[in-house]
């Protein structure tokens, strides 16, 4: 895969994924403009035959059939060349969510905070969704708006010199003028981009966070402002669209004009007002109607190309965003060489620090684990609690020190002989919107005894039993029946089903309460004296007799930048 | 017709003239280019049979068509850009309007939290507004320049041909009326399929990006994309076939229109041999034809839009909240006595739930001072608190406020919501307050560098898109809200998650001061947060 150096480079390279049907549809477009040429002969030959020439010579019905299936061939590969372009579509759009879960799969977490999940999401969905239009029309139309007006000139130079050289004189003024105009409204609106995104989606955002307003008692007045900024947004808009629609002018003219002066070219020069521009021989009727009926095709191409120019725009923001993913993709390390991971029994860390590498968040540690150690990770907020976690798990690699499983250094870093062994709870317990079981058994196979006898275990498996469906009880974003401290302990249901050798935890008792806290505390203990072996971060000073061990996590030497921007929480928040 | 629909078309005669100049300014445009077309082929025939013998040609007037011919490709261009400048104008007026009234139609109604939350209901609700925005320009617009086009390509052939017309008007009907008609039936049904499939598309992506450690550590990962992938495509393939149908419809609309083309040009014929019609009127008549074919084509799609805006509307009126619309029943009395609440006998089940939070309850919460609520998590600490809020009703009993009104009952909910606004209007949510106020109230909740570190201060733009505070961060904000609204009586519900305990016992020593002289009822996990001399209310005792 190339690096982009833009986002065109890469709408560009999506293209190819469907490489065929775009060969198919400028195939299919070169039969609509070879059968606009032939309409305008046949009718040319028709009126010439019938009224201007001596011998009248009328068509017959053969020649208004030839005349029907023209028209006929000309729709039917405008419906193919759209019916193409959908399945093209198809297979872009695919190929660019492939693209971008590939590097969400190659980043992993790291792919947070830069972005956030929701952020991702839409991208994944909303935004590639909605690029049917301009990956099913736009980009056949992008050779066609060079193949069909070439072919208009070339049939026209048969009866005329003048003529095409109408056409190619008008033809480059064009994008000349729409390149112009199109810098214009771009300025404008560059002007007021982030007016124009705050503005346009207020009425979303207000929905969304009702009940702060509700609350407040400020519903009216807010519906009051919303009107105002409505009225801010129209006018920045409007002024953008000003300029925008000029350069849709601009076709309109040049697409008119050319008509106008085709005929009144031709009409003056039967008229015999002057006698140059076509070949030895002068005009016949047929030439006249041949060029009046090429004329206002010439242009169509480009009316429908610009007609979808704002699919063009929606493109690019897509594969700017896709363009942000990759070049974050690049810069991290990615790939890992599989090894075997022996069975976990004791588990070390010598002068670990992790992080990015040359930028740890917290200075060395060490500390030694055997089965059924319980260690406790002490530290304020922001200290590096959770990055330390992801490191033991191998979701990110080392930034410094080593960690030793069964006394040899071992690199964690992506094995999935190592993530067989881990369990991981986080505080936002993740639960997957499917159905308990499957977020139980992710993909394995258990018994539904062995699933209950795991919820059992977790002291949750009354409640999923009164669940409507129990075991198929499907999670939903509603949030439905479940509290914070019930999908806790789903989650770690889960745990006592896989078994990890080591279990993880980040701040899991945060949003219990305190007797929710004890027990899930009392279900831990359980899971030690199983011969698991447990790492949590915590904060709650009552949990601390628990643990056997304890290590505190003091700031780096050189601590990181604060980074800039807004993606401090965003983490959180966003999920 | 609906409430809204009423709504939408006097919203819209309020901006008639900007309205129906764009109407105006569209037709003129139509007329134009179809004039264009038409006077250009009789000139040129016309000429061309002139031109035969040099006293005709000497004889013929050329400036007339000639200025014709140049002032028809003006008013075409200069008409086109007018009805582009003033029909958006017009959309974004009714726009404006539309917004505001939808806000304050669906804001004055009591959601339950998640409701509209939900993606797939709220999804839904940007869609239909999309679909109510859109009517005038993609459906009354293009339909009344349709039906001008037909009566006045009617009535030229009246003039010219009358023989034609029992030809053309059924042929007409076909493509204004019958295309129409079958293309919203592949419209109408096919959206809202998609949008349930889209819908599942996003939880499964939306699963898949928050559920990222426990799918790699369960090598799940490659499946749930996959599964996402399959859902992605099924929906395409799904958005495409519907796609296919509606082309379909309008190449069968392209048929009905070449017919009309074929049938007038071999009537022309006909009639000219017959010596009914000039030769120079024949190519006249099929530009003409041809140019109407072209924009009667873009009438098919015209109905569906209608259809999707009344319907999206229609929806509107009838959505309803989840909650039932419970009158208000709880009970402000005089607080003469100073604040309190007393609670008699309630009971209270969910209604998707066969046991009852709370049966034969009472307590009485006598202010001024603190009381806390404890309690194991589903013991009822959260519903009680929205139950003395309002945002639930009692099943029976009675709930006493001694209050002034509801408005002096001021609640934080469990989930702050943050605008995508500045700092300043999502502490001031409408409401007069000055800086120093605001700056006051951050100090309180420990925001106050936090704040002055931002970008813009207190007018840096929070919210989606915009900097994000923290969890923690947003709690605190939303005690600060409180503070400034200063209401008598003071709910909280769970104000201290996500905040770090020593943090949160700071705040909450300096709040029991600042509101000694209110009614303070919080729920809370954490009992560290619980100062002297403060009352607790356990519920597990019950």
């Amino acid at each position: 895969m190339p690096e982009f150096s833009n986002a065109a480079a890469l709408l560009k390279h999506a293209g190819r994924y469907a490489r065929g049907e775009n060969l198919l549809s400028t195939l299919l477009g070169l039969v609509q403009v070879a059968m606009t040429i032939s309409l305008a002969w046949l009718v040319a030959t028709f009126l010439d035959g019938a009224v201007y020439q001596q011998v009248q010579t009328l068509p017959d019905t053969a020649d208004w059939l030839t005349l029907a299936a023209v028209f006929l061939i000309r729709a039917a590969a405008a419906y193919g060349q759209s019916r193409i372009g959908n399945r093209a579509s198809i297979k872009i759009r695919n190929a660019l969510r492939g693209f971008a879960l590939q590097r969400c799969f190659g980043l992993n977490i790291r792919l947070f905070p830069q972005f956030n999940p929701a952020e991702v999401s839409n991208l994944l969905t909303t935004e590639i969704d909605k690029q049917r239009g301009y990956f099913a029309d736009f980009m056949p139309q992008k050779n066609l708006a060079v193949l069909m007006p070439l072919a208009i000139i070339i049939a026209s130079a048969f009866v005329s010199w003048l003529v095409p050289l109408i056409f190619l004189f008008t033809a480059p003024l064009v994008p000349l003028f729409m390149v112009l105009v199109g810098f214009k409204a771009a300025d404008a609106s560059r002007a007021n981009l982030q007016q124009l995104t705050r503005l346009g989606d207020l009425l979303a955002d207000r929905l969304k966070n009702l009940q702060a307003l509700q609350l407040a008692g400020s519903v009216e007045q807010e519906g009051d402002r919303l009107f105002e900024q409505s009225e801010n947004y129209r006018r920045s808009t409007m002024s953008v669209l000003r300029l925008s629609f000029l350069s849709g002018t601009v076709l309109e003219f040049f697409s008119a004009i050319s008509v106008a002066i085709v005929a009144v070219y031709l009409g003056l020069f039967f008229l015999e007002k002057y006698d140059f521009g076509s070949y030895a021989a002068g005009y016949a009727m047929f030439d006249g109607v041949f060029l009046l009926m090429l004329a206002p095709e010439f242009y169509q191409p480009l009316r429908k190309m610009g007609a979808l120019y704002h699919d063009r725009s929606d493109a690019v923001s897509v594969a700017e965003h896709l363009l942000q993913l990759d070049q974050c993709y690049r810069r991290q390390q990615t790939a890992a060489e599989q090894h075997d991971i022996a069975p976990l029994q004791t588990l070390a860390a010598s002068a670990l620090q992790s992080g990015e590498a040359g930028q740890p968040v917290h200075a060395a540690l060490s500390f030694s684990l055997q089965a059924g150690d319980r260690l406790l990770l002490n530290g304020p907020s922001g200290s590096g609690k959770t990055t330390l976690l992801d490191t033991l798990a191998g979701l990110r690699p080392v930034a410094q020190g080593g960690v030793l499983l069964n006394g040899q250094v071992t690199d964690v870093f992506r094995q999935q002989g190592w993530f067989r062994q881990i369990g991981y709870l986080s505080q936002k317990p993740e639960l997957l919107f499917a159905s308990i079981r499957d977020n139980l058994t992710l993909g394995q196979t258990f018994s539904d005894d062995e699933l209950l006898a795991a919820l059992a275990e977790a002291q949750i498996a009354e409640l999923v039993q009164s669940l409507p469906g129990g075991l198929d009880y499907v999670i939903s974003d509603s949030g439905g029946y479940l509290s914070g401290g019930q999908a806790q302990r789903i989650a770690l249901a889960r745990v006592f089903l896989h078994k990890p050798a080591l279990l993880l935890l980040d701040e899991p008792t945060a949003n219990l309460d305190q007797d929710t806290a004890a027990a899930f505390m009392e279900r831990l203990a359980h899971y030690t004296r199983q011969g698991g072996m447990l790492i949590m971060a915590s904060h709650r000073p009552g949990e601390q007799s628990f643990f056997s061990s304890e290590v505190s996590l003091a700031a780096a030497e050189h601590p990181p930048e604060h980074s800039a921007g807004h993606s401090a929480g965003q983490q959180e928040a966003g999920v | 017709m609906t409430g809204l629909q009423q709504h939408y078309f006097h919203l819209l005669s309020q901006q008639r003239k900007m309205a129906l100049l764009g109407i105006f300014l569209a037709v003129l445009t139509a007329f134009s280019g179809i004039a264009l077309l038409a006077v250009s082929g009789w000139f040129i025939s016309a000429a061309a049979l002139a031109g035969l013998s040099s006293l005709a040609a000497l004889e013929f007037n050329f400036f007339t068509p000639g200025a014709m011919v140049r002032g028809f490709s003006i008013s075409r261009t200069l008409g086109r850009y007018g009805e582009r400048v003033t029909s958006h104008e017009a959309t974004f007026r009714i726009i404006s309007h539309l917004r505001a009234d939808l806000f304050r139609f669906i804001a004055r109604r009591q959601w339950s939290e998640t409701q509209l939350n939900r993606h797939e209901s709220a999804s839904r609700l940007l869609q239909d507004i999309q679909y109510i925005e859109s009517i005038y320009l993609s459906a009354l617009l293009p339909a009344a320049v349709s039906l001008a086009v037909v009566l006045g390509y009617l009535l030229t052939l009246t003039l010219v041909l009358p023989a034609l017309l029992p030809w053309a008007v059924p042929l007409l009907l076909l493509a204004v009326v019958v295309m129409p008609w079958l293309y919203t039936r592949q419209v109408v049904k096919a959206q809202d399929n998609l949008h349930q499939q889209r819908t599942a598309q996003w939880q499964s992506s939306s699963s898949l990006l928050s559920n990222m450690r426990t799918l790699t550590l369960h090598d799940r990962l490659q499946h749930s994309g996959d599964t996402l992938t399959a859902v992605a495509q099924q929906a395409d393939r799904q958005e495409v076939r519907a796609v296919d149908r509606q082309q379909g419809i309008i190449l069968l609309a392209q048929a009905s229109l070449i017919a009309l083309m074929v049938v007038v040009f071999w009537q022309g014929f006909v009639a000219y041999q017959a010596g009914a019609l000039a030769g120079a009127n024949l190519f006249m008549l099929l530009l003409l034809t041809m140019g109407t074919a072209e924009v009667l084509i873009n009438a098919s799609p015209v109905l569906a839009a209608y259809r999707l805006g009344m319907q999206a509307l229609q929806r509107l009126d009838a959505m309803q909240p989840e909650t039932e619309e419970a009158v208000e029943q709880r009970q402000f009395t005089a607080a003469d006595g100073g604040v309190q609440v007393q609670l008699n006998d309630i009971s209270y089940r969910y209604p998707s739930q066969p046991a009852a939070v709370f049966s034969g309850f009472s307590h009485r919460f006598a202010g001024p001072g603190w009381h806390w609520i404890c309690g194991a998590s589903g013991r009822g600490k959260s519903t009680l608190i929205a139950l003395l809020a309002g945002q639930l009703q009692v099943n029976s009993g009675r709930i006493e406020l001694a209050l002034a009104g509801p408005g002096q009952a001021g609640l934080m909910p469990q989930r702050i919501d943050i605008l995508r606004a500045s700092l300043r209007d999502n502490l001031c949510l409408n409401h007069a307050h000055s800086d120093d106020e605001l700056m006051a109230a951050l100090r309180l909740v420990e925001l106050e560098s936090w704040a002055q570190k931002l970008p813009q201060g207190l007018d840096t733009w929070l919210g989606d898109g915009e900097w994000q505070p923290s969890g923690g961060e947003s709690k605190r904000l939303g005690l600060a809200r409180l503070i400034l609204q200063n209401p008598q009586l003071i709910l909280l519900d769970e104000p201290a998650a996500g905040m770090d305990v020593l943090l949160a016992q700071r705040i909450f020593a300096r709040l029991a001061e600042h509101w000694q002289d209110k009614l303070v009822i919080a729920n809370t996990h954490d009992r560290g947060l619980i100062l002297a001399g403060q009352q607790v209310l356990k519920l597990d005792q019950l």
